[in-house]
């Protein structure tokens, strides 16, 4: 669960062993690797993200993958973010949203 | 009372009627109710309802015996026409005496009074069995509910038509046990009033409706196991969240029914929360590509974010009822792998379906679609999607049966036409204690049948040696099954044998790789199965072997690779090596394995594979594009030796291992008797003597041991008789 400051950025949807880095105004804020898409949640992790105050815009990078998208996140805390791959997995959407994203 | 059949529900008043023991005084009562869900257990006639003419139902399922052969089943046809959520579909499964079957659907369009015709868009199976296209049905009635007969012509491919009749069985297509248990902190909803939250279809039915009823309209015959448990949190230690793990665990300890295999059977667990936290309401846990069987369990956290009504919700208790639900629905729906609406297009699907990301089904998201939860229950009916009740109907039901097929995937032998007592028991097994092979290690199983009928039977000798009559799947988990193809097949003359009960025959099959290419190869965890067909046409099937390839130990083990898992590789490894010289590229992969670390269980296939044509003189063709000559290779029985030695000696307990106790044995006799043969008779002695001592650790049966005991008494003859190489 993310916290009051925080920033969720849920991986969705078309992951498959796969390295995620993620920045924020180009400084590399987290990263993970081996991320699969469990299909029967259609969620391959959570990664909670300490946003530093101020800070404007969010980068997902999928670096094998020659994958990256960016969006400007607002000044509303919490946030939620969810990142999918489309089934080609040639392209990468970002999604903000105010409420968490539920799975089951 | 009064009928209402509805276009969605069928007849809503009978299935009121019969309440099955559920008192449910108030939405209040209900919510706080923690019992499972009681004891309605017996089938209740709901699913085929009425039709308008207030004649009985013809939708279910109708079976054709096969006069002399029941233990092959019957012919089985799958009408899908009336009753509750009808879907103008037909299916069914033919069988062969031989045992092979096919399974067919066809869309329909009525075409008269208790009559359809359509065509066939789905075959599975033996397709000769019925090469037919197109296909007409006419029911007949004769009074009361299950007296009915459908005539069933197939038709469309010239070759006449094909006409079958088939008596009436049932109104459900199959028959399907959930258990339910939950936790001491869980709030499982296993029944809601559809009247309890204003947001819904106008036109509704408004009733009382159990997670049974779902799936008795879906088409199954819903029972309950168990008592509907609750799980005491002091046994769960100090926290209240559930791993998967944990949770697998406690469905072999609490499920009534559990079983390591498929079966038509669910349990349903309740706990308040997943180690993963709140995000997570609920998950189908046993997925685990390196855990088998799947799908067999489902868990709803009731106190994550399903516990949460919208802000301004006019009814928040019940909206909350309504999610919990829903939650429990639509993770019994994984079980019987259904995906979620968003992702029918992804993964191996049985046809070709598209995604149905607005569908109003137990499998969507509620917040996935335009307009979030509010938009979604306005017009959401409680059903599964036409496209998830075509599937959980009429699909294979090796793809539905819980335990049976990978979720997202599917395998195996569910065909297959097996005796419901089988005298033949097979097996296929590793001569080792851990099933794990080390990276390149070529994968070497035994196949072993046993007579098991309790009286002595008559069977070929060459059983397990005719591929022909065998069928090997291996599937690596994650990716599609593959049937083994042997790189050659022998046609040998029958013999017959006596196997007294208890007795079994043994035979080496070299999996690693076939004819289509390598199959047990990258790490990771494989699933071997076997099926034997017999001359009788009954299957004989094995248990699944697992098995797991360990990853490569570092990078040259990775580059090796790339030249070993090659079918020229292959060849030679299955062939026992080559003496031609246009294989000499893959000859030399098999000299950098041996060469890089003889104690690797792969460096005594290459020394066999490389020693072995070695031994004896032989001769190759030569000729580009036709056969210009002849040519002799002399026999280099010394480094053939040393090569053996390597591979079996310096460590012949792992020789033993890695070759199997069968192809071991063979290969230090051909040592052993070659060394006779270059009159080094110690040698050949201390060859054998190592072979016997290692079996014997090894606890191989005393008959073999005594076979091993006579071929060392041969040597000294043989010895004596050399020949000398010229």
């Amino acid at each position: 669960m993310t916290t009051a400051h925080g920033v969720q950025l849920d991986l969705q949807e078309g992951f498959l062993r796969d390295e995620v880095v993620v920045t924020i105004d180009g400084h590399e804020l987290s990263s993970a690797r081996d991320v699969t898409t469990r299909t029967q949640l259609g969620l391959a992790r959570s990664l909670h993200l300490a946003v530093p105050a101020g800070a404007v815009r969010l980068t997902v990078a999928l670096p094998r993958l020659q994958l990256s998208e960016g969006v400007e996140l607002p000044a509303t805390r919490p946030l939620w973010v969810a990142a999918t791959l489309n089934e080609a997995r040639d392209r990468l959407t970002l999604q903000l949203s105010t409420e968490r994203f539920g799975y089951v | 009372m009064a009928i209402t059949s509805d276009p969605v529900f069928g007849d809503v008043e009978a299935l009121r009627e019969d309440g099955g023991g559920r008192d449910e005084p108030s939405s209040e009562t209900r919510d706080a109710s923690r019992r499972g869900p009681g004891p309605q257990g017996e089938a209740r006639a709901s699913f085929g309802p009425s039709s308008a003419a207030g004649l009985p139902p013809l939708s279910g399922v109708y079976v054709r015996p096969r006069p002399g052969q029941p233990l092959l089943g019957g012919d089985e046809l799958r009408l899908d026409v009336d009753g509750s959520l009808p879907q103008m579909v037909a299916s069914g499964v033919q069988r062969s005496s031989s045992g092979q079957q096919l399974h067919w659907v066809a869309r329909l369009s009525r075409v008269g009074a208790d009559s359809w015709q359509g065509g066939i868009f789905y075959k599975d199976g033996a397709a000769s069995l019925l090469p037919h296209t197109t296909l007409r049905i006419r029911v007949s009635r004769s009074g009361a509910l299950g007296n009915q007969e459908a005539e069933v012509t197939f038709d469309g491919t010239g070759a006449g038509a094909l006409t079958h009749v088939y008596q009436f069985k049932d109104v459900y297509f199959d028959r399907v046990e959930f258990e339910f248990d939950a936790t001491a902190d869980a709030h499982p909803v296993y029944q809601i009033d559809t009247r309890d939250h204003p947001n819904r279809p106008s036109d509704l039915p408004l009733e009382p409706l159990t997670i049974e009823d779902v799936f008795r309209r879906t088409g199954f015959n819903v029972s309950i196991s168990g008592g509907g448990s609750v799980v005491p949190i002091a046994g769960a230690g100090i926290d209240r969240v559930w791993s998967d793990t944990e949770m697998h665990d406690a469905m072999q300890v609490a499920w009534s029914r559990f079983a390591d295999r498929p079966q038509w059977a669910l349990w349903v667990f309740s706990a308040a929360l997943h180690e993963e936290g709140g995000d997570l309401g609920g998950i189908m846990f046993d997925s685990d590509p390196s855990r088998r069987p799947h799908r067999q369990g489902t868990a709803i956290f009731t106190e994550s974010f399903i516990k949460d009504a919208p802000a301004g919700d006019p009814a928040p208790a019940a909206f909350i009822r309504r999610t919990r639900f829903w939650t429990a629905v639509h993770e019994m729906g994984h079980a019987f792998n259904l995906a979620h609406s968003w992702q029918k297009s992804l993964g191996t699907s049985w046809i070709s379906v598209p995604n149905e990301s607005e569908a109003r089904s137990f499998m969507n998201y509620p917040l996935r679609v335009a307009g979030r939860e509010t938009a979604f229950y306005s017009t959401f009916r409680y059903r599964f999607s036409d496209q998830e009740l075509l599937f959980m109907r009429h699909a294979p039901r090796r793809f539905v049966q819980m335990g049976n097929a990978d979720w997202f995937d599917d395998h195996a032998f569910e065909n297959a036409a097996t005796s419901a007592e089988p005298e033949l028991k097979l097996e296929l097994r590793l001569n080792r204690q851990k099933p794990v092979l080390d990276f390149l290690e070529p994968a070497m199983v035994e196949l072993k049948v046993t007579n098991v009928s309790g009286d002595p039977m008559v069977v070929d000798a060459h059983l397990l040696q005719d591929v022909d009559n065998l069928t090997l799947v291996v599937k690596r988990d994650g990716v599609p099954a593959r049937v083994w193809q042997p790189f050659a097949r022998r046609c040998m003359r029958p013999k017959k044998v006596a196997l007294a009960p208890g007795e079994s025959l043994y035979h080496p099959l070299f999996t690693a790789v076939g004819s289509g290419g390598w199959l047990v190869a990258e790490p990771g965890w494989y699933t071997l199965q076997a099926s034997l067909e017999l001359a009788s046409g009954e299957d004989v099937v094995s248990a699944p072997l697992r098995l797991k390839v360990l990853p490569p130990r570092g990078y040259e083990d990775e580059v090796l690779a790339q030249d070993f898992f090659t079918q020229g590789v292959g060849r030679l490894l299955a062939f026992d090596g080559t003496r031609e010289a246009s294989l000499d590229g893959a000859a030399d992969t098999l000299r950098l394995a041996l060469a890089r670390d003889a104690s690797r269980p792969v460096a005594a296939h290459a020394a066999i594979a490389l020693a072995m044509p070695l031994r004896r003189s032989g001769k190759v063709l030569r000729g580009a594009h036709r056969i210009e000559r002849v040519e002799a290779i002399a026999a280099q029985p010394e480094d053939a030796q040393k090569l053996l030695q390597g591979a079996l000696s310096v460590d012949s307990n792992q020789a033993a291992r890695t070759l199997g106790h069968i192809e071991y044995r063979e290969y230090a006799e051909t040592l052993a008797g070659s060394l006779a043969d270059t009159g080094d008779v110690n040698a050949a002695h201390s060859v054998v003597n190592q072979l016997e001592s290692t079996l014997q650790r090894r606890n191989v049966k005393p008959a073999v041991l005594q076979q091993v005991q006579s071929f060392a008494q041969s040597l000294d003859a043989r010895a004596a008789g050399r020949k000398v190489e010229p």
